[in-house]
């Protein structure tokens, strides 16, 4: 049974939904979608979103920095945001995160509006992201008292840490999706505190391998995989800390 | 025993327990750390944020939160610039909870505090202390972020870089959903 938590450390929250380079799109997208969602989303912004992109070419790896454009319209709270670029296009949450139910409602709201405006026949990408901030007192313990996951180092390496990243990427489903798991040190908000970032971002590896019928529930079987994922990387104190609900 | 210390705030250390210390010394460093339930060995990056301006966890993040191939996230940008100041020179965020919650309203003042502040750290004398805040309006419903540019002793010629500050910044508050301003509020520093 999926457990709960009062005081879930959950402060970010994005799926987004990413569509082949060959298919259709104009600039004009992002106001017909507006249209559809701007009952529920009413407020307008626009992001610019620098992007860095490494790709392999015969001359050796290349890299290309880019701006791209991104309209955001956000609920009336600015807690939900649904995002749209080129050939992008998402909704994401900030704390306090919600029940999964209610994120879901607002992803299935952005994807139904796009996929309105938009022909929509396959994903190249699909990705459901959470950012955990988590905060525990300094001086108490180790890292091991709270995570299943972290840095291990051999006896010759220095074991003085003043910050510290640990990642792996995992495939999962056969191969079709993956996941990315990186727990880093991060700026605490109060004094004699430490804080962490645990990312957990799965993903549709596989280019192309879903469909518009079949994204809500690849998003629906992210989020369970997302889950268990979450709970497998922390222990019982860092239960107590998020106050679980039993 | 692997410590962390304190990360930015100069707390006491805080340790990990590695499968390889003590009694696992002897398996040795080609085994892969399955006591933690990890098929493979993780990459681990140690850096010293006192001791560069910008540590390579903070460099991580930065590049970690705009690379193409991943689902965008603010929250880690935001994490990103707050670890990133913290390791530039002479540069201060006291209520990082208030400036976090600012960007998170304001996510396009993000570059110009970022550009404005190690500008001051480039800039300002080595005795100035700057500090990142937000300005809460006592009598009207506004905020703005404000970087408090402070000195032991204070005289005229703190004027004119302050004012040089700010003239840098200008141009790029045109257009922000937010804004900053430069000042001191003649206070030591911290």
């Amino acid at each position: 049974m999926k457990r709960k938590y009062a005081k879930p450390p959950i402060v970010e929250a994005a799926c987004e939904f990413r569509l082949p380079p060959d298919s259709q799109w104009d600039p004009t997208i992002p106001g017909l979608v507006y249209q559809k969602v701007c009952k529920e989303f009413p407020r307008k912004e626009q992001r610019f979103v620098t992007e860095v992109d490494v790709s392999e070419t015969k001359e050796g790896p290349r890299q290309e920095v880019r701006v791209t454009e991104r309209a955001g319209f956000l609920t009336e709270d600015g807690r939900f945001i649904i995002q749209i670029g080129p050939r992008a296009f998402g909704a994401s949450c900030l704390k306090p995160y919600p029940e999964w139910a209610a994120f879901k409602q607002r992803i299935q709201v952005a994807f139904a509006a796009v996929a309105e405006a938009v022909e929509i026949r396959v994903l190249q990408r699909i990705g459901l992201r959470y950012i955990n901030r988590i905060e525990v007192p300094a001086p108490a313990g180790s890292l091991g008292d709270y995570f299943m996951f972290g840095p291990a180092l051999g006896p010759g390496l220095p074991q003085n840490l003043t910050s510290f990243l640990v990642g792996c990427t995992s495939s999962l489903a056969d191969g079709r999706d993956s996941c990315r798991l990186q727990l880093a040190s991060g700026v605490p908000e109060k004094e004699g505190t430490a804080a962490f970032i645990l990312d957990i971002d799965y993903f549709l590896a596989q280019a192309q391998a879903v469909g518009k019928d079949g994204a809500m529930d690849w998003v629906e079987g992210a989020h369970g995989s997302v889950s268990e994922l979450f709970e497998a990387c922390i222990k019982e104190p860092l239960r107590e800390i998020f106050q679980e609900v039993r | 025993m692997l410590a962390v210390s304190g990360f930015l705030t100069g707390a006491k250390p805080f340790r990990w327990d590695s499968p390889w210390s003590s009694k696992a010394e002897a398996r040795a460093t080609s085994e892969p750390c399955r006591a933690h339930g990890l098929l493979n060995r993780p990459t681990v990056i140690v850096e010293d944020p006192y001791m560069l301006s910008w540590s390579l966890a903070a460099q991580y993040l930065a590049l970690a939160r705009r690379f193409a191939a991943e689902t965008p996230s603010l929250m880690l940008e935001i994490e990103a610039t707050l670890v990133w100041l913290g390791g530039l020179g002479g540069v201060r965020v006291p209520r990082r909870a208030e400036v976090r919650e600012y960007l998170v309203r304001h996510p396009d003042m993000i570059e110009v505090a970022e550009s404005l502040c190690a500008a001051a750290s480039r800039r300002l004398r080595e005795d100035c202390q700057v500090s990142l805040e937000v300005y809460h309006d006592p009598e009207i419903e506004d905020e703005y972020l404000t970087l408090y540019v402070r000195q032991q002793e204070y005289d005229e010629g703190l004027l004119t870089p302050i004012e040089e500050l700010y003239q840098a910044c200008e141009q790029q508050l045109i257009g922000r959903s937010g804004w900053l301003l430069v000042t001191t509020d003649f206070r030591p520093p911290t």
